[in-house]
């Protein structure tokens, strides 16, 4: 590669560097011990035992019965191990490969402590100056490609000359929302403006998904699972809940190697990094041209982060449907740009990737047969054929394989109550569709309105009781209230699709009613929130659509119905932002409830799961991040301001 | 407002008037969050500091009898206690995990039973017994998993008497 040009040097510069500094901090560091059993001979004193800790370096002892303990090998160069199993007073070792001195792949990492006992946080910090320095290379090489990369030196002038154009064009088009799709506008900036308002929400959300501590009930059996089973068991159709590709994700990562602090960032990352595109996507799908659609947008990021599809979606490490709904976003962008051959082999990937993380990503399917239908740009007659021949093919096994499923997996809701599935077995078990048909009548239904919430109408239940709370009010009452503004633009755009033809405002529509629908029919099981999670995202996208519907329809309209339309949006929107910081604080009071179940059911499961060691090894490498003091809580909120933002369970 | 209304035109006014729960929003967020932040030890984000062990343990606060004990409370020290009924308001030492069972704690009880290593049999006998006397089946049981004990515990009566008086397995 020649270089010329001082952009391409830099960059260089800069990749080189990230390189030498992330592999010179790890060097530095050493490697990263290791948890492995050893057996001391039975003769062995304690003070001899102590002895040899000390010189195998093996720190944090405890014992599993008299002479078997665990340890934290902080030096597992071969030359110890060696030593270590060669000595008379060790009787055996577990995970460790006797024959070559090496550690198994399965034993479980711990931190860097070799050297130092800060090794990883020096190799985080590396790691990040790294990956900042690539972004820095990479962005260099495209303004550099593109012939900007002088543009960075004159960065100020150009701001200044932006700003003032802004001023000029702010409300451009504010009043024909059609005008403002045919011009131009200023897409970049709006956008940027609709995910700066957003950003405060997003970085809180991020920082307090980073401190939350993984469930002891589901994580520690999920990462048993990746640690034992070999990959080819995860696409076994046979399984109820078949996620083969969030299953073989969270086995690379876990069976990579590495700290296990760095493993479970790594699975933090999953939930963290899909929300964050989530957001980013969806503010680019909207493309906001104007100061009217730009504040519709960062409204309309408001309502997807508010809505209990999103929510219910943030369980740290169980974060598949947050995965399909970016990836829902994504195609939803591709369906809308003409593209070529490589744009339709995108899409069919993001279709079946959807569906292998979880089976909700079913709900692209009718999305890209909808958007082919009301002629998307994006979408052709081969994809619409590959993706029902996937379709079929995927049911076909999936229907092979259901012979020994239970007809309700989760404890169901009806009217009031809820039901247990051996319960909910019994009742409906020689018929259950009526009942399938109610779950998914409530997925729907929770989507559009925010109530019945896992089949039960508590809300309803609270108001015939007399006991209902302000958020209640507020979550139902957004919900109705957004919902028929969205059904009379929705009946406006029909209309005018009679008229005039497909618009991807009425394409909008379409999709969304196809995946709502969908999004129920793939709840029949159960309902839940977090099974809207892909609908919720269309609801967002026709909530911008509606909105800006809304706003437009008052460009004439005489001074007092302005009047009461302005208090009446101002009052739906300081309802979804009630419910955004109610999103934030679900957030916390999971993370607190992780926390507490660690404390509380630890004891039970080291006695439960005595049998299952590798189960034991995980939960026990997991501890650290479990009760970690600095784990997000709940605010503690004046008593009034806690029953406007309630609490969600 | 009304000459403003009249300047800006109902669209833009519309506008504004969406625009501002969502400005703030954001700024109430971000100042609460640099609050957090600054002072994570202020009331808006921690429970009141219970004043003793006792305390946590009879509010059921999992976390802050955790934090207690990280501060160098001895999860095995007796502790001073008074309740109306179960030490007929008498000030009584006993064990945290005795403390903790009589109360029906039952999410503080696995707490005690591990920090800082396993509790001695013995006492998790002890506890056993005063739970199954009081029928708390759940700890109970735990408790008796926890000290390997199968044998039936000394028939007493009152549970005031439970605390006070040993109750080991026959």
């Amino acid at each position: 590669m020649q270089l010329s040009g001082w952009w391409r040097q830099a960059a260089l510069a800069l990749a080189v560097s990230a390189v030498a500094v992330a592999g010179g901090a790890r060097w530095l560091a050493g490697p990263p011990g290791v948890l492995v059993h050893v057996r001391w001979s039975e003769s062995v004193a304690t003070a001899t035992r102590q002895q040899l800790e000390a010189r195998f370096q093996l720190r944090d002892g405890e014992p599993l019965d008299r002479f078997t303990w665990r340890y934290n090998l902080v030096d597992p160069s071969i030359e110890n191990v060696r030593a270590l199993i060669e000595a008379p007073a060790v009787a055996d070792t577990h995970h460790i490969e006797r024959s070559t001195a090496a550690i198994e792949q399965s034993a479980i990492r711990t931190r860097r402590q070799q050297r130092f006992a800060h090794g990883d946080a020096l190799i985080l910090a590396a790691d990040w100056f790294a990956l900042v320095a690539v972004a820095c290379a990479v962005s260099l090489l495209v303004l550099g490609a593109s012939g900007r990369a002088s543009s960075l030196v004159a960065m100020p002038r150009i701001l200044a000359q932006r700003l003032r154009a802004v001023r000029a064009g702010a409300f451009m088009n504010a009043e024909s929302p059609t005008a403002a799709r045919e011009h131009p506008g200023r897409p970049g900036l709006w956008s940027t403006v609709a995910l700066v308002a957003c950003a405060p929400f997003i970085i809180i959300l991020c920082r307090t998904l980073w401190h939350t501590p993984f469930p002891i009930t589901e994580m520690v059996a999920v990462l048993e699972d990746v640690a034992e089973k070999p990959v080819a068991q995860f696409f076994d159709p046979h399984r109820a809940y078949y996620r083969p590709f969030s299953r073989v994700l969270y086995s690379v990562i876990w069976n990579a190697g590495g700290t296990v602090d760095s493993r479970l960032m790594a699975i933090r990352l999953l939930t963290i990094g899909p929300a964050v595109l989530l957001t980013v996507l969806f503010v680019q799908s909207l493309r906001p041209r104007t100061a009217l659609e730009g504040v519709t947008a960062a409204f309309a990021v408001t309502v997807l982060t508010g809505s209990a599809g999103f929510l219910e979606n943030l369980e740290i490490g169980m974060s598949d449907t947050m995965v399909i709904m970016a990836i829902t976003i994504f195609t939803w962008i591709l369906l809308n740009r003409h593209g070529g051959r490589w744009q339709t082999l995108l899409l069919a990937a993001c279709v079946v990737t959807a569906v292998g993380f979880k089976e909700q990503g079913l709900a692209l399917v009718p999305l890209v047969v909808g958007a082919w239908w009301t002629g998307a740009p994006g979408a052709n007659r081969r994809l619409v054929i590959a993706t029902a021949a996937f379709t079929v093919a995927y049911l076909t096994v999936r229907w092979i394989g259901s012979g020994t499923w239970a007809p309700f997996e989760q404890d169901v809701g009806l009217g009031f109550t809820e039901i247990d599935k051996t319960a909910a077995a019994e009742r409906f078990g020689a018929f259950p569709y009526w009942m399938y048909l109610y779950s998914s009548t409530s997925t729907i239904a929770n989507v559009l309105f925010a109530e019945p919430s896992r089949g039960i109408f508590r809300t309803v239940q609270a108001m015939s009781e007399g006991r209902i709370e302000p958020w209640q009010i507020i979550q139902v009452g957004s919900s109705l209230a957004l919902t028929s503004a969205i059904a009379w633009w929705g009946l406006g755009c029909l209309r005018a699709a009679a008229r005039h033809g497909w618009t991807q405002e009425s394409r909008t529509l379409v999709a969304f009613v196809l995946v709502l629908s969908a999004t129920g029919a793939l709840s029949f099981n159960y309902s839940r929130e977090r099974l809207g999670g892909v609908a919720t995202v269309f609801y967002a996208i026709t909530s911008f659509f509606a909105m800006r519907a809304v706003v437009s329809s008052a460009a004439n309209a005489p001074r007092r119905r302005v009047t009461v339309m302005g208090v009446g949006v101002m009052l739906l929107a300081t309802a979804w932002q009630i419910r955004s910081i109610s999103t934030l604080e679900y957030a916390r009071l999971h993370s607190w409830g992780n926390q507490r179940e660690w404390f509380v059911r630890l004891p039970q499961r080291r006695l439960d799961y005595a049998h299952r060691p590798v189960y034991i090894d995980v939960m026990e490498s997991m501890l650290e991040q479990g009760i970690d003091p600095a784990a997000p809580r709940p605010t503690r909120f004046p008593r009034w301001a806690a029953r406007v933002i309630g609490p969600r369970r | 407002m009304i000459v403003h209304m009249r300047r800006l035109g109902g669209c833009e006014v519309l506008v504004l008037l969406l625009a501002l729960p969502i400005v703030m929003t954001g700024v109430g967020l971000s100042a609460l969050e640099v609050w957090r932040i600054q002072s994570p030890n202020a009331p808006l984000f921690t429970t009141p500091r219970s004043l003793s062990l006792a305390d946590a343990i009879q509010s059921g606060d999992v976390l802050q009898t955790y934090e207690l004990l990280r501060a160098g409370h001895n999860p095995q020290q007796p502790i001073a206690v008074r309740h109306p009924i179960l030490t007929g308001g008498q000030v009584v030492m006993v064990q945290p995990l005795l403390w903790a069972v009589a109360l029906e704690s039952n999410q503080v009880v696995p707490l005690l039973l591990t920090f800082d290593g396993p509790v001695e049999p013995a006492l998790a006998a002890q506890a056993a017994c005063l739970a199954e006397r009081i029928g708390n089946d759940d700890a109970a049981q735990l408790l008796r998993l926890h000290a390997s004990i199968s044998t039936p515990c000394a028939k007493e009566s009152g549970v005031a008497v439970l605390i006070n008086e040993s109750t080991r397995p026959d």
